[in-house]
């Protein structure tokens, strides 16, 4: 298309959108193509996109949405008050979640684009959590980190690792000296990399295309466009006030009791705003549970999300319309240096999100969503070793089994949704190439029968995994939230199935352990890992009984559970005793 | 004498014949409407056309009937035995979601339903070794069940059976045994490639596929014959060949898509014709918009396909993107105000507002109409269109709306499918690393050759290539195809650890396969080819690059190099350092089949006369009088100015202001979009 002036019409604006989405979802491509280690090229966590000059997101690919909404932003921000001169060539690198990074497993390339007169236009973000970030043990996720000290990670605020394209060796070299597998980040860092040049070269191109100005021209009307969709979105739920609470299972550094997340939802339809409130929860806590201030944001931000139309674009435009309310040094708020959030993209994170969805639930039927299960069990925990027989050392994250799922107000769940904050992008494991990869071997890898959040709509389904090392001792590190607070339902809806996990000894005994833990299984011994079921959405005795007649027939429900929680009665053959359910559910009611 | 080739495309509404004489190189076109059995209406158009099945040298077929069966589910009782403890494989997918955000649609539920999933004990390691042997008692008491169930195909599918199918195949012998008669696929066999779910999903489409298209292909070549048909009947894959009825009972589900890939590799064909190795194919039908690229020759294939999204297809398939951009697609406004087309359309029944059967929302056809660039009689004069209906829908849904004067908003519409077409030819060149610049586009399907000038000068794409019966493109398709059988196998090794000689000789053992089958399907030698390609990758990675491999492998350190060099071009940037992997060795088995030899027609020198003129709007502020011309009034070598309108049986050829255009010798028309 050529250069044009002139108001931006429908067509245009449409026709550039998707021009500048597709420089995001190229840089995802490259990425996933070419990433080293499993967890980005096996488990795709990694997310790309493109932030304004001054700081606001534009346009993400399929990206994990706790990575993207709020953050990028925050982050392009703190690299241009560091570095108050940006050239053509720079390139940052980010973890740090007092500056606007999620937390510090994520590597973030940020990489200026800067136009041939010297000005800067746009920032493009390359984001992916790493196999390991040089945390004081083996894992990316230190539940019982006391401080950031005791974590360990390299925290980079946004420091320059490229200039004129070329690499800042001092920043390589402290980075291949602390972090494990030193080949493995590289290979990773050398992905990040060609997928933020990439969106540089393409985003370049366009501007040269289609004018600067114009481009400049197209951000603003596509920030109004995206807030009008999301106001309209906004004035279809109803006026009001909803609050909901959940709660984190303790781990180290938390009271016995748990993390209580309470969130208060608030929701003018007039005046087309809603808002979500998350000051009235503890101080930050000496373990690594703690949000970044962006999961803050961002995990109150998806709860919104999932319970308007899907189809609302996700961007600083449909942002103006959502108030966060934070406080500084809370559990969910704004951390201060040196607190720990080692785990923030997840566990407290998809507490604050599920409330928000299940208040906005508790509000209408019809909209909202159930509470997702928990996660980091054991069968997506890192992994870490030495194989004999490769005579190399391993770390890894397994991406093995994670369900969690919710029930949404008309469908069941999307089971393998994997946390709240995921959205269900990341791929599961193949179990063949893991068992390639590392020295383990997978004994089991199925649902889990009676597991779903029982309703109207169902919850996810748990699933059960175990797996042991082959050759050599094996660490597993995990931080299984959910083993005593699993996922509620809304609306009546009911709980999901709840996570646990054990070792099986040589002997065949069986040993439950902590649900926040670094073990250490011997060749022979196993780990068994239940993963989270999902909320249910709506009384299950509202379920239609054909629905719950082949759930029973496909093994997901039996048919006590059938009788006695939806209130299904199936005769010999499985099919519905319709005079039966009509009784078991007239006297329900 | 056998001297008449016989291609049949069986699409959802219309099942198209093409005929072509051998003797004088003319092509005819039947047109009938599709039937509840295939089969019917195939004979219908036969019949139809006249053609005497006794002096047919070749019968070749693109068909639905998989793609339909799976999207249906209206698959025999299929059922599938799976390891100890992964009975759940296939539906817990890989996991991940098409859309993120939407929470409100049920899941797609797999092809063999969970109580139809049966484990028996045994175990492969990763590295082949057997860790628990196939537990025999348990195996006879699930084939005791299976049969006892009625079950019409099974899968076996076991944890890295694509390392050592031992298992496997002794589970399919105690199958057989008891379940005589019922066709058992295992894992091993269909495609001994790891990762499980792709594997499994792909063994069970194909199990649940088998008896119904081995029983559709047995119909059909059966009722041929009685017709006098001698040959063997030809059937379009998804790779981009046909195959013999005899390869259908083992790749069933390789017919899936059949029909989609007849569009890609006509288009591939005419520009090769036309002298353009890089074309793009832009099948623009009522409904969707089928795009294709080739480069140098080459269509570009996937391994990574479905039919529907979840259950992955692991065969190679001609990519092609499909999005719902079609004559009929409608025009809406959202509700923050920007004007939307499609995906939803207005089908068969109403169809477009201008065909007078109900439609009152603007659809592309109605803004097609208004602007005059579509006559109102079309197909001859057996469809006649209402442009009032069309202007009345066009101001109905957007004009009035938009507060803009029913041209412009005609125009607007068509911008906005033309930016949804330019945006899938982009994804599968620009984003693939191609250069659009470097190709011509085909333009074909009812609709294409309307559109296809602005997609291409949207993309800064120089020739517009339009096919003599654009329309029938993809029946064109099936005629110009060789038998062609892909073979993969893993091969999971470090480059630098692995020989010539060991390459070579797991390329030969492929071969030897690929000739026996060729040679079973009476192909002579002189007509077999062979491509070999290495599906490579820097260690870690798993998604792998292909790299041609020639014959005999000599020097692995060469295709390193030529790895480094495409890892390079499609991901813009290479690590010469690092330690690169083989993972898989393909074949492509090709039994050359003599070709199509179009018509040429020498240049008249003459001038034709328009059949009309009338006012056509290019641009939304004043209508441009235009020459209307019939296509078949247009001799080879004459070549015209836009703007102009060519009206055919099957198409409407739109030649706007500034683009020049030419009539090849084989009576396609090239047009130059900037003159």
């Amino acid at each position: 298309m050529t250069a044009r002036t002139g108001a931006l019409d429908g067509v245009e604006l449409a026709l550039l959108i998707s021009r500048v989405e597709g420089v995001a979802r190229k840089m995802a491509n490259t990425l996933l193509r070419t990433g080293r280690s499993g967890v980005l090229n096996i488990a795709r966590d990694f997310s790309c996109c493109i932030i304004t000059a001054d700081d606001r997101l534009l346009a993400t690919a399929e990206s994990l949405p706790i990575h993207v909404l709020s953050g990028p932003d925050m982050m392009a921000a703190s690299v241009r008050e560091h570095h108050p001169v940006l050239a053509r060539g720079d390139a940052f690198l980010h973890n740090s979640p007092y500056h606007g990074c999620s937390h510090p497993a994520d590597h973030t390339l940020l990489v200026p684009v800067i136009d041939d007169a010297g000005v800067h236009r746009f920032t493009v973000v390359a984001k992916a959590h790493q196999a390991d970030c040089g945390n004081s043990e083996p894992t990316t996720y230190m539940g019982a980190a006391r401080d950031v000290y005791h974590e360990g990670a390299l925290i980079f605020p946004g420091v320059r690792v490229q200039k004129d394209y070329r690499d800042v060796e001092d920043i390589i070299r402290m980075c291949m000296l602390r972090i494990r597998v030193p080949e493995q980040w590289w290979g990773d860092y050398l992905a990040m990399l060609g997928a933020a040049r990439i969106g540089e070269r393409e985003l370049l191109a366009l501007g040269a295309e289609i004018g600067w100005e114009r481009l400049g021209d197209f951000t603003e009307t596509w920030f109004d466009y995206s807030e009008a969709r999301m106001r309209a979105a906004l004035s279809a739920l109803p006026s009001g006030r909803g609050s909901w609470t959940s709660t984190h299972d303790a781990v180290p550094g938390t009271p016995e009791a748990g993390v209580p997340i309470n969130v208060t939802v608030e929701v003018d339809a007039a005046a087309e705003r809603i808002a979500v409130d998350l000051t009235d929860n503890m101080d930050a806590l000496p373990c690594g549970l703690n949000l970044s201030e962006a999961c803050a944001r961002t995990s109150a931000m998806i709860g919104v999300f999932n319970s308007i139309d899907p189809t609302v674009p996700k961007n600083a435009g449909a942002f103006r319309r959502i108030d966060i309310r934070l406080k500084e040094n809370s559990v969910c708020g704004v951390p201060r240096h040196p607190t720990s959030c080692s785990v923030a993209t997840t566990n407290i994170a998809d507490r604050v999100a599920n409330s928000v969805q299940a208040a906005l639930a508790e509000m209408k039927d019809g909209i909202g969503m159930a509470e997702t299960g928990a996660i980091l069990p054991a069968s997506i925990g890192v992994v870490s070793g030495y194989d004999p027989e490769k005579g190399e050392p391993y770390v890894n994250q397994l991406f093995l089994a994670f369900t969690g799922g919710s029930a949404g107000p008309h469908a069941d769940a999307w089971i393998t949704l994997g946390h709240v904050g995921n959205a269900g992008l990341c791929y599961q494991d193949s179990i063949e190439l893991d068992e390639l990869r590392q020295p383990l071997l997978v004994e089991t890898r199925r649902f889990l029968t009676d597991s779903e959040g029982a309703g109207r709509t169902k919850g996810g389904a748990g699933m059960l995994v175990e797996f042991g090392p082959t050759r050599g001792d094996m660490a597993v590190a995990f931080v299984s939230d959910g083993t005593y607070n699993p996922a509620k339902g809304v609306r009546g809806g009911g709980l999901g199935g709840a996570a646990y996990q054990a070792i099986r000894r040589k002997d065949g005994a069986v040993e439950p352990t902590p649900n926040c833990a670094v073990v250490t299984l011997a060749t022979g011994e196993t780990i068994i890992s239940h993963c989270c079921g999902g909320g249910g959405y709506g009384r299950p005795e509202e379920r239609a009984p054909e629905r719950v007649a082949r759930d029973v027939r496909e093994g997901w429900v039996s048919p006590d559970r059938a009788r006695d929680v939806y209130r299904v009665a199936l005769d010999g053959a499985g099919a519905v005793d319709a005079a039966e359910t009509a009784r078991l559910r007239g006297a329900a009611g | 004498m056998e001297t008449i080739r016989v291609a049949v495309d069986v699409g959802g509404t219309f099942t198209d014949i093409c005929i072509l004489d051998e003797t004088t190189g003319q092509i005819r076109i039947e047109k009938t409407a599709s039937t509840a059995d295939p089969i019917d209406g195939i004979l219908t158009g036969v019949a139809q056309a006249g053609i005497d099945l006794t002096k047919v040298a070749l019968f070749s077929h693109g068909t639905t009937v998989a793609t339909n069966a799976l999207i249906t589910r209206r698959l025999p009782v299929t059922a599938m035995v799976c390891t100890e403890g992964f009975r759940d494989v296939i539906e817990i997918r890989r996991g991940n979601k098409q859309e993120l955000w939407d929470t409100y649609k049920d899941v797609v539920r797999p092809y063999v339903p969970r109580r139809h999933r049966l484990t028996v004990k045994e175990r492969v390691g990763a590295d082949g070794t057997v860790v628990e042997p196939l537990d025999e008692a348990g195996a006879r008491e699930v084939a005791r069940i299976l049969a006892k169930r009625g079950v019409a195909a099974v899968a076996v599918c076991f944890m890295n059976a694509y390392v050592n199918g031992a298992n496997e195949k002794r589970m399919k012998e105690i199958l057989q045994e008891a379940l005589p008669g019922v066709p058992v696929s295992t894992s091993s066999e269909v495609l001994p490639e790891i990762f499980e779910h792709e594997r499994f999903s792909t063994t069970v489409a194909n199990a649940a596929l088998s008896p119904i298209v081995v029983s559709y292909v047995n119909r059909l070549g059966d009722r041929l014959k009685e017709e006098g048909y001698k040959r063997d009947l030809l059937l379009l894959h998804t790779g981009g060949g046909v195959m013999t009825p005899a390869s259908v009972k083992d790749y069933a589900a390789r017919l899936a898509g059949s029909g989609i890939a007849a569009g890609a590799i006509a288009s591939r064909h005419i520009a090769m014709l036309c002298g353009f190795r890089n074309s793009i194919g832009l099948d623009m039908g009522g409904t969707s918009t089928d795009v294709s690229l080739a480069y140098d020759g080459q269509s570009r294939t996937t391994k990574d396909w479905y039919v529907e999204y979840g259950y992955p297809i692991r065969f190679p398939a001609i990519e092609v993107l499909t999005i719902g951009a079609g004559g009929g697609s409608l025009a809406w406004r959202d509700e923050a105000g920007s004007l939307r087309n499609g995906p939803q359309s207005a089908g068969a029944r109403p169809g477009p507002a201008c065909y007078g059967a109900g439609g009152t929302q603007a659809t592309n056809t109605d803004a097609n109409v208004l602007l005059g660039r579509l006559g109102t009689s079309l197909a001859g004069g057996k469809v006649m269109l209402d442009a009032g209906l069309a202007r009345q829908a066009v101001e109905d849904t957007v004009a009035k709306s938009f507060g803009i004067e029913a041209h412009a908003a005609a125009d607007s519409i068509l911008r906005v499918a033309n930016a949804n077409m330019s945006d899938a030819v982009r994804l599968i060149s620009i984003a693939r690393g191609f250069d659009p610049r470097d190709f011509a586009l085909v333009a074909f399907g009812g609709a294409g050759a309307l559109h296809g000038v602005h997609v291409a000068r949207d993309l800064a794409i120089p020739v517009v290539i339009v096919p003599p019966n654009p329309g029938v493109t993809s029946a064109l398709g099936c005629l110009l195809v060789d038998i062609q059988h892909d073979y993969s196998e893993s091969f999971l090794r470090a480059a630098s650890d692995v020989t010539a000689e060991e390459l070579e000789a797991a390329f030969a053992r492929l071969e030897e396969e690929a000739a026996a089958r060729l040679h079973h399907e009476g192909v002579a030698a002189e007509n077999i080819v062979l491509q070999r390609t290495v599906d490579m990758m820097y260690q870690g990675q798993w998604r792998s690059l292909a790299v041609s491999a020639p014959s005999p492998v000599t020097d692995i350190s060469a295709l390193v190099a030529q790895f480094h060099r495409e890892h390079q071009r499609e991901y813009n940037f290479r690590r010469d350092g690092a330690p690169v992997g083989l993972f898989r060795i393909n074949l492509t088995a090709i039994g050359v089949v003599p070709k199509a030899e179009l018509a040429s027609h020498a240049p008249t020198g003459k001038t034709p006369a328009p059949i009309g003129r009338r006012e056509v709007w290019f641009e939304p502020d004043a209508p441009t009088d235009t020459p209307i011309y019939d296509r078949w009034d247009l001799p080879a070598g004459f070549r015209f100015e836009g703007p102009a309108v060519l009206e055919q049986v099957d198409s409407t050829v739109l030649v706007p202001p500034g683009a020049s255009a030419e009539v090849d010798p084989r009576l396609n028309l090239i047009i130059r979009v900037e003159g």
